[in-house]
């Protein structure tokens, strides 16, 4: 194969879920099936790359310094969702159960996976805390250990004494599952159910 | 439970086999390495997708072909007829219950019970911890779902917490993960003592059938930490650190548990002889057994690969006696059992079966 070939190939396989058969299927589609709409893909690409960040109050994807959900002037901005991803975010925002605002870690303690306190967006956290204003955080993390660490985490380290409450949402979601594979219904009723942190 | 039938495609040796087994006993008798085993083995991937004679489901498929099947058929006290499907095999696994997929393990396992006695048990005795710690995880798992659970996320956390070990890491990372390690640990904990109990309640009865009225089993749970309660888990963990940093892994844990297994003759405990070690593996499968009755409400089908043949004639006789009679039963040999008229027999012959 060509080298400019190889080079794309090398790219689209380093993306999450793709292996080489279906990293192959892509390259082909994109400069032999579909040629015409490389053009629209590159210049759809580019212009998300430089429009689309991340929101410097929560985490949440953003095309300005703050997310949509942080610019909702009617949303409650003293109730704070915590979840591991963006999705998760938009999978609650579709269930329509949540009033509050966000805060998006992008991932969860697991030493395994090389995360630790560095890796997860707990600066700006800590500073949502140290501000005041946040009386409530509810962690929508999943229900495995590392999430189970990680909210402790929050609680212990992050949270300490200042005034907040801390609730775990869990009761319903699938053990082992995240927030972003569980239904609406689910979801609902796992935010309804939210109970103390211990 | 009960099988009611069993067909085979590219399994092993096996390039195609149907099996009925609407009865109480079923022999497959046949030379060695003609497929006996291979077919018991079939069976028993119906409890928790786990063969009792390796861990490495990649050889099951016979040579050349790309995956096996297997469809079972079983008459269930609580499901009724139900059809289990399983493909292995290079294009990937899939398990259908009723033709419903099943995604998750935790809800299949212990759904289909059956229990295997096959030479490879001598390993509870003469192995090491490891093998006497899966036993009872299968056994536990297999009548708790929730037990199944609890040792995924302890195995998990100790997995993350030897990393932790070895990356210099904060104290409040070791303390997020202790805490919520520390449930989980004693859980295992409560659980497998309760159960060693329960199973050596009926160790005993069993064994009495087998031996001689003056030999007494023993089974005890030999715990590596003996805590009950989580916060003192937790504690424990946390002063480990050093040490365990050491070490470079987690050093105490249920992770570290054993079982003790003897024979008492006449009140001492003596080094067992060969016949009553074999004796007591055998013992313990039907204890097994009884225990998954006992608990899941379902029979359990044995499965008893050629080990009637290593038991000296009074204990064979006494293997019948301690068998629960209402437990579906399928064996196999090299040569046809006493009361062959009791069984319906099955010749296995170069992966092909058919009447004798
Ligand atoms: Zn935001």
């Amino acid at each position: 194969m060509t080298p400019a070939y190889e080079k794309l190939l090398l790219q689209l396989k380093a993306l999450p879920g793709l292996g080489y058969r279906s990293a192959e299927r892509i390259a082909m589609h994109l400069l032999v099936e579909r040629r015409d709409g490389l053009t629209d893909l590159i210049e759809s690409l580019e212009a998300a790359k430089a429009a689309v960040g991340r929101c410097a109050n929560c985490g949440n994807i953003a095309e300005s310094e703050l997310c949509g959900v942080c610019q909702d002037e009617r949303r409650d901005g003293s109730k704070v969702c915590v979840v591991e991803h963006v999705p998760d975010l938009i999978a609650i925002e579709r269930s329509s159960a949540w009033k509050g605002r966000y805060h998006v870690l992008h991932g969860k303690l697991s030493p395994i996976h090389g995360v630790g306190p560095e890796q997860l967006n707990f600066t700006s956290l800590q500073r949502r805390i140290q501000t005041g204003g946040v009386s409530e955080f509810v962690l929508a993390l999943s229900n495995d250990i590392e999430g189970q660490a990680t909210c402790h985490y929050i609680q212990e380290e992050l949270v300490g004494s200042h005034p907040i409450e801390v609730t775990r949402i869990g009761f319903g979601l699938p053990s082992g599952g995240g927030v972003t594979f569980a239904d609406s219904v689910t979801l609902r009723s796992a935010l309804e159910s939210r109970r103390a942190y211990h | 439970m009960r099988f009611l039938n069993l067909r085979l495609q590219n399994f092993r040796n096996i390039e195609f086999a149907e099996l009925g087994l609407d009865v109480p006993r079923t022999f497959l008798v046949g030379a060695n390495g003609q497929g006996k085993s291979n077919l018991l083995e079939a069976l028993g991937l119906v409890t928790a997708l786990r063969s009792f004679r390796t861990q490495n489901l990649s050889v099951l498929t016979k040579k050349d072909a790309g995956g096996y099947a297997l469809v079972h058929q079983v008459d269930h006290e609580v499901f009724g007829a139900t059809e289990v499907e399983m493909h292995g095999g290079r294009n990937g696994r899939k398990l259908l219950v009723d033709d419903e997929a099943i995604t998750r393990l935790g809800d299949f396992i212990g759904r289909f019970p059956v229990v295997t006695l096959s030479s490879a048990d001598f390993q509870l005795l003469r192995g090491s911890p490891a093998e006497r710690r899966r036993f009872l995880d299968l056994t536990l798992s297999t009548i708790d779902p929730e037990y199944f659970d609890a040792l995924r996320r302890y195995h998990r956390g100790i997995a993350e917490r030897n990393r932790l070990l070895k990356s210099r890491s904060s104290t409040a990372e070791f303390d997020a993960f202790e805490i919520e390690i520390a449930p989980h640990a004693v859980f295992l904990y409560r659980k497998r003592k309760e159960a060693v109990a329960h199973l050596q309640m009926v160790l005993r009865e069993i064994y009495c059938g087998l031996a001689d009225a003056d030999e007494g089993p023993e089974v005890t749970f030999r715990p590596n930490v003996d805590l009950a309660e989580a916060s003192d888990f937790a504690a424990m963990l946390a002063a480990s650190r050093k040490r365990d940093e050491i070490m470079g892994a987690t050093q105490k844990g249920p992770h570290r548990d054993d079982l003790g297994l003897a024979v008492q003759v006449g009140g001492a405990k003596e080094y067992a002889s060969d016949g009553q070690q074999r004796g007591l593996c055998v013992a313990l499968r039907i204890a097994q057994a009884a225990l998954f009755r006992d608990v899941l409400k379902i029979a359990p089908v044995l499965l008893v690969d050629d080990v009637l043949g290593e038991l000296d004639p009074h204990r064979k006789a006494g293997f019948w006696q301690a068998c629960p009679p209402d437990l579906q039963m399928i064996a196999t040999g090299t040569e046809l059992p006493e009361n062959a008229s009791d069984w319906s027999v099955w010749r296995v012959s170069n992966g092909r079966v058919g009447r004798p």
